[in-house]
């Protein structure tokens, strides 16, 4: 009987140990696949000197765009971005980390929000760090990334992720930027499924002579976005 | 040794004064504009806005390197308007708003007095001017003599920056040009100056602005300006266009001066004649009889012109 107990008290162990177990996500794009996603951007700002103040509604732009998965080489996936602005050729990590972008030469390249390689666990902590270049300034900024939950059946990681960056101030200039987002991970076909993000920013520029400080201006402006991959298929 | 080297460091010294000097005066020559109570503010708030201007690009840009988090996606995103171009926009209308209130100030100050009008009446540069054309052509000139004052005139307007229909009541110029302003942006335009006045309490300018538009607003100024912009021309008659035989303006400087250049022409083109014969015709005419040559007055008499003292 005894033996009976401990015998089902190691299966549930098991089976949750499965439901704990680590989690492996990466990008895994198919060679010869097409990915499409749609990207929309909501805007909208506020800008406040004395009592005047003034905002611009919010502006939603919406494109779709196209992966052209080309082929797997050397750690990195081929891919061709299909966006109404053009082609580009990119060579996109396991990890999602750009190992090149051929097309895109002497461009700025977004501080990309990429998968740590070691195993995920749900509630656990991850962090990507990168210095940012403000003008000459070189800011120091964190992705923090949280696998929040996993959904076995459908195949989905929900991870939770957040920016961390100091803007640089001054006696005059006082700013906040925030960044907080969502992002399902298809890991069993290693796409991304969706992602929703918003980020704040805020801007009070004052003038301080001696003992006076006067606040002149103060700018607000907000930004979502949201990716949904609307259609994976091979290329017809 | 140690006095060369004194020398040394004087002769450098000096070369380096002057170079900075050189460098210096242009600036200062254009920044320098007379009777100028607006720069000041102005570079205040173009500072300030080109400080924010230049914050909001760097931000701006920053932020849409995070807002494309991942490498699949197109970098480049649509560019939107954002809130604070109204807030340009309106600070553009305080720019041409200060603008005008300078020129409104500069033009009373310079002519306002009347100082300057009542110098160009006594010295008549436009008679001065057609005086040529008078010893060429005389009878033209007689025909044409106020159009060409006039005209002289409008030029002279012109080169001063002066309108006669906008400037003759500068008062309405400044409530007109403060009137281009909303309520809500007179409202800001106010905040500003108060802020400038709080943040620099020893440097008058915001105050000199505030209470230019105030007190010029309500009531007229500069009212010699009016007279200086809209002179009496003295119309000739068609009938008497021989100046030899028509009756000079007692107090119109223009017959005066073409009275002195009759007689400095007849000097020029009838050098044969004699002086009675001369003093004759001009005896018969009744007229004052013009002199054959420049000569200096008789004493006791009032030189016109006080060429020779």
């Amino acid at each position: 009987m005894k033996k009976r107990y401990l015998a089902l008290l190691s299966l549930s162990l098991v089976m949750l140990a499965g439901e704990l177990g680590a989690l492996e996500l990466k990008y895994r794009f198919l060679p010869g696949s097409v990915y499409e996603y749609e990207h929309t951007v909501k805007r909208s700002s506020r800008m406040a000197a004395f009592k005047t103040t003034s905002s611009q509604p919010p502006v939603v732009d919406t494109q779709k765009f196209t992966l052209r998965a080309i082929d797997f080489q050397n750690g990195s996936h081929i891919i061709d971005v299909v966006s109404p602005t053009g082609t580009y050729r990119r060579y996109i990590k396991e990890n999602g980390a750009l190992a090149g972008a051929p097309g895109e030469t002497g461009q700025a390249i977004p501080f990309l929000l990429t998968l740590p390689t070691a195993d995920w666990k749900v509630s656990e902590r991850h962090q990507v760090q990168q210095t940012l270049m403000s003008g000459d300034i070189a800011l120091p900024a964190t992705w923090n990334l949280m696998l929040k939950s996993v959904d076995t059946e459908k195949q989905m990681a929900e991870i939770l992720f957040a920016l961390v960056v100091k803007l640089p101030e001054d006696r005059i200039r006082r700013k906040e930027f925030t960044l907080k987002g969502k992002a399902v991970f298809n890991y069993g076909r290693g796409v991304l499924q969706q992602a929703e993000w918003a980020s704040s920013y805020r801007f009070i520029f004052n003038n301080r002579e001696m003992a006076i400080n006067r606040e002149l201006w103060l700018f607000d402006h907000q930004e979502t976005g949201v990716l949904k991959l609307i259609e994976a298929g091979s290329e017809p | 040794m140690k006095s060369r080297q004194t020398k040394y460091i004087c002769i450098f010294s000096i070369i380096m004064a002057t170079t900075l000097l050189l460098h210096v005066r242009p600036v200062s020559a254009q920044g320098g504009s007379p009777f100028d109570m607006t720069s000041r503010f102005k570079l205040w708030l173009l500072n300030n806005e080109a400080r924010a201007m230049s914050s909001l690009k760097a931000d701006g840009i920053l932020a849409d390197r995070v807002n494309s988090p991942f490498a699949f996606m197109p970098f480049n995103s649509a560019p939107a308007a954002m809130a604070e171009e109204k807030l340009w926009a309106i600070h553009y209308k305080f720019y041409v708003l200060l603008d005008e209130i300078q020129a409104i100030y500069t033009s009373a100050k310079t002519f306002g007095s009347g100082r300057f009008g009542i110098l160009f009446k006594q010295h008549r540069p436009e008679i001065w001017a057609v005086m040529p054309l008078q010893t060429a052509l005389p009878g033209l000139t007689s025909i044409t003599a106020i159009e060409y004052r006039k005209a002289f005139h409008a030029a002279l307007l012109k080169v001063l920056n002066l309108d006669a229909s906008r400037d003759a009541d500068l008062s309405t110029r400044l409530q007109r040009a403060v009137k281009k302003l909303s309520d809500e942006e007179f409202r800001l335009f106010d905040d500003y100056l108060n802020t400038f006045s709080a943040l620099y309490p020893s440097d008058p300018t915001a105050r000199i602005i505030a209470t230019f538009i105030e007190s010029g607003s309500k009531k007229q100024f500069a009212a010699a300006l009016k007279d200086f912009l809209n002179p009496v021309f003295t119309a000739p008659v068609l009938t008497d266009i021989n100046i030899s035989n028509s009756p000079a303006e007692p107090d119109d400087p223009l017959a005066e001066l073409e009275k002195l250049a009759e007689g400095a022409e007849i000097s020029t083109s009838a050098p044969s004649e004699t002086p009675e014969d001369t003093g004759d015709e001009a005896g018969n005419d009744g007229q004052q009889k013009a002199p054959a040559t420049l000569e200096p007055p008789p004493e006791g008499t009032e030189d016109l012109f006080k060429i020779w003292d």
